[in-house]
């Protein structure tokens, strides 16, 4: 008999029901309405503003699933994903914009040119570990920014300017706030799917597996060195997918937006919504990304009314503040305070 | 035990749940939909500010300059009796805010976005395109936009960097001929290097020697290595694209270490920062450009604010004090109000401004000086810069005297052609 909403005494007879994606007919129904509401109700209802803010937070939470990947699953930390970003935008845009390349050819090509590019610093994952391990990662993000800024004949100029010509397919546009919408979601739901899987597969089982210990792993016959490289490979291609993303989204790039504050943007996201969780990333995207709109447009809903200049800084401490309490109330994130509502709702009317 | 553990997460959780939706509902009532006008006759201008980040000096001069201007002129009846609503909304210099702001303008109604910084101009200027809303950022760098053809709703509306460093370059000339050689200090993003390139480009137009370029990284704290690189250059005048603390930084540091050395500045460096931080006798001699007259010259639009805050009782705004950074959002608010009587020229007082109108009105804008601002801007509708001349100050007594008026350099090199 098909369980509609507890999960509790269930038990797996066979591996195919063990790697199930839909679990129960309630899983079955939650993916089915999340994805109603996002492709068919948000681009229908929503006001171009809101489907703007939307696009970002969908790129923010590509970049924040490939980099919980990384860190979240693999247990390697990053402060260069930015730069990953960059290296697959720019070589996106440089295809289709120089060489003629059509878009379908040049987003796989920078995803790999980005994931291949991080391995340079994955290599150091094999002999140094968390901090040491971050300012080897940080190194990337010094040299894109050289690169980007020093040889212009790559980038074109010291501005490093490349625009990225608009996708248009039948009724498609991505220049519209709605087809640039559907873009990043689907591009984000692929990735949610791509990234679900690989952690029910032999692969992400041994990324969390040295993850975990890495000495056991390798005693295990799990290769470290393989699977953190495999890690830095996957995380840092759907980086460059979101590097290519925003791309599309602003209809250019430039040398000043991958910075460092990006790198640490995207760890702040992945550590509010939740390490190694998918849906975590996504919240933390969104908490991130939202958290200055909602505060900005608290104070009047509330009847405070300061000039700019005081707002302004009054607001970065408001950010600063709510993330700070966040993380103490509820250390394992957004998709913790979700499994805490949840469990309780599964064992209901029972307390244990 | 287990149940009771159980039980304080689920309050705990549900109490931070709860808080954060309470937190979202309230917020989400701004909206105000898309064909809804949130400020009715009011024309609405947004401001894309920067007053967080690297550049936040720029973003608090010109928003406080922007906002004062506005209330003012509301004050005084408005332009041609319709009031100009201000509407800022803080970026940090980062573009995905910068988009998120853009979009929010445009719900608003807004006819046209003044935008702090050349990374955020820049991201702008597709959208801008899209949404048939004009961008203006006078003072930043990126040649490219000053093609209005190429970039129909992109208006850079006065002199870039690389025309301000041709300028200074054109100055030196002037008072000290050809037989000099010029080394340059750049900022390591892209409006520094750029300033640079205009400086060696107007040497070599000049016939005069380019003693080398020495790059600031975007965020160093200590410059003691530029500094020597930059003295090890051997040139006759050093000019510089640092801001802020690492232009006191580098001009203590060249103080120090060649204090007969005549540095020049761009007009992010020409405030009182540099006074204060570097010290007087430091900075006595140092020299720089601007694309507006600096208030200190106490130029008619500063002149009509004092009158206004004397009659309305308000304390004049103490950024004021820091020239340039106030001074140049002057400019951009005065070329502002002559966009908007443009526009009100085109569909009558009472007809409806569009962001299509702005962008017609600034093309029509000729021989504007802003109340004594700027130098004369004619904005065509190739050429969307308008006016590449600066003024030039030079620090005596510890204060800014204006010894060169409206000086134009060569032309710039990789600038496209608009003429």
């Amino acid at each position: 008999m098909a369980l509609i909403a507890m999960e509790t005494g269930r038990f797996h007879e066979n591996y195919a029901e063990e790697i199930a994606v839909y679990g129960t007919p309630y899983r079955r129904m939650w993916i089915l309405a999340v994805l109603a509401v996002t492709f068919v109700i948000v681009p229908l209802v929503a006001s171009p503003y809101w489907l703007v803010v939307s696009t970002l937070v969908g790129i923010a939470a590509v970049g924040a699933t490939g980099l919980n990947v990384l860190v979240g699953y693999a247990g390697q930390i990053s402060l260069g994903h930015a730069a990953f970003a960059a290296v697959g935008a720019y070589t996106s845009g440089l295809l289709v914009s120089r060489a003629e390349a059509p878009f379908w050819v040049a987003i796989p090509v920078a995803m790999v040119a980005a994931g291949v590019f991080s391995l340079i610093f994955g290599l150091a994952s094999l002999r140094v570990k968390g901090l040491y391990l971050a300012i080897a990662t940080l190194a990337a993000q010094y040299i894109v920014q050289w690169i980007l800024t020093s040889w212009t004949w790559i980038t074109g100029g010291f501005q490093g300017i490349v625009i990225f010509e608009p996708i248009q397919i039948g009724p498609f546009d991505s220049t519209t706030p709605t087809g640039k919408y559907l873009m990043v979601f689907i591009t984000l739901a692929l990735v949610v799917v791509f990234v679900e899987n690989l952690m029910r597969s032999r692969s992400g089982r041994a990324m969390i597996a040295v993850r975990d210990q890495d000495i056991a792993a390798a005693g295990s016959a799990v290769s470290p060195l393989r699977y953190k490289l495999l890690a830095f490979f996957i995380s840092s291609a759907i980086a460059g997918l979101s590097g290519v993303l925003y791309g599309y989204n602003a209809g250019l790039v430039s040398t000043e937006v991958f910075t460092l504050t990006l790198s640490v943007q995207y760890l702040a996201m992945i550590l509010v919504g939740g390490l190694g969780s998918i849906p975590g990333s996504i919240l933390g995207a969104g908490f991130i990304t939202m958290l200055p709109i909602w505060l900005r447009d608290l104070l009047p809903a509330v009847g405070i009314e300061l000039s700019a200049s005081v707002e302004v800084h009054l607001l970065t401490l408001l950010f600063g503040v709510a993330i700070l309490l966040f993380l103490i109330l509820e250390p394992r994130g957004l998709y913790g305070l979700f499994r805490n509502i949840k469990d309780y709702f599964r064992m209901w009317p029972f307390s244990y | 035990m287990i149940g009771e553990v159980v039980k304080r997460k689920f309050s705990k959780s549900v109490s931070l749940a709860l808080g954060l939706a309470l937190f979202v509902t309230a917020c989400g009532g701004g909206d105000g939909g898309d064909g809804e006008s949130a400020s009715g006759e009011d024309i609405v201008i947004g401001v894309a500010g920067a007053r967080v980040g690297p550049i936040a000096n720029v973003g608090e001069g010109v928003g406080e300059a922007v906002t004062d201007w506005f209330e003012m002129v509301n004050a005084n009846g408005g332009i041609n009796g319709r009031m100009v609503k201000i509407e800022e909304i803080e970026t940090k210099y980062e573009v995905p805010p910068a988009l998120e702001a853009f979009a929010r303008f445009q719900q608003s109604k807004a006819v046209l976005v003044a935008v702090e910084g050349t990374a955020t101009s820049d991201a702008l200027t597709p959208v801008s395109e899209q949404s048939k809303i004009p961008i203006m950022f006078p003072g930043q760098g990126n040649l490219e936009t000053v093609d209005g053809e190429a970039f129909p709703y992109a208006f850079p509306a006065g002199p870039l960097y690389a025309h301000q460093a041709t300028a200074m370059v054109q100055h030196e000339v002037d008072q000290s001929g050809t037989d000099i050689s010029i080394g340059c200090v750049a900022w390591e993003p892209p409006p520094g290097r750029e300033y640079c390139t205009g400086v060696k480009n107007a040497a070599e137009e000049l016939g005069v020697e380019f003693a080398g370029e020495v790059v600031i990284p975007a965020a160093a704290a200590d410059l003691d290595a530029q500094v020597r690189d930059a003295v090890a250059l051997d040139a006759d005048v050093v000019l510089h694209a640092a801001i802020f603390g690492q232009a006191v930084l580098l001009l203590k540091g060249l103080c120090d270490q060649a204090p007969d050395l005549p540095v020049g500045a761009w007009h992010w460096a020409i405030t009182q920062n540099e006074i204060n931080g570097a010290g007087a006798e430091c900075m006595e001699g140092k020299f720089g450009t601007s694309m507006s007259t600096l208030p200190s010259d106490e130029p008619e639009a500063v002149q009509m604010l004092r009158d206004y805050w004397e009659e309305s009782g308000t304390d004049p705004n103490p950024v004021l004090e820091q020239n340039s950074l106030y001074g140049n959002g002057l400019y951009i608010a005065t070329v502002i109000e002559e966009g908007i009587r443009q526009a009100l020229e085109i569909v009558g007082d009472d007809g409806e401004v569009t962001g299509e109108v702005m962008k017609q009105a600034l093309e029509s804008i000729e021989d504007y000086d802003g109340y004594g601002v700027t130098c004369p801007i004619t904005i065509t509708e190739k050429d969307h810069s308008g006016n590449r001349a600066v003024n030039i100050y030079e620090i005596n007594d510890g204060s800014w005297d204006r010894v060169g008026e409206c000086v134009t350099g060569p032309a710039v090199t990789d600038e496209p052609e608009v003429s």
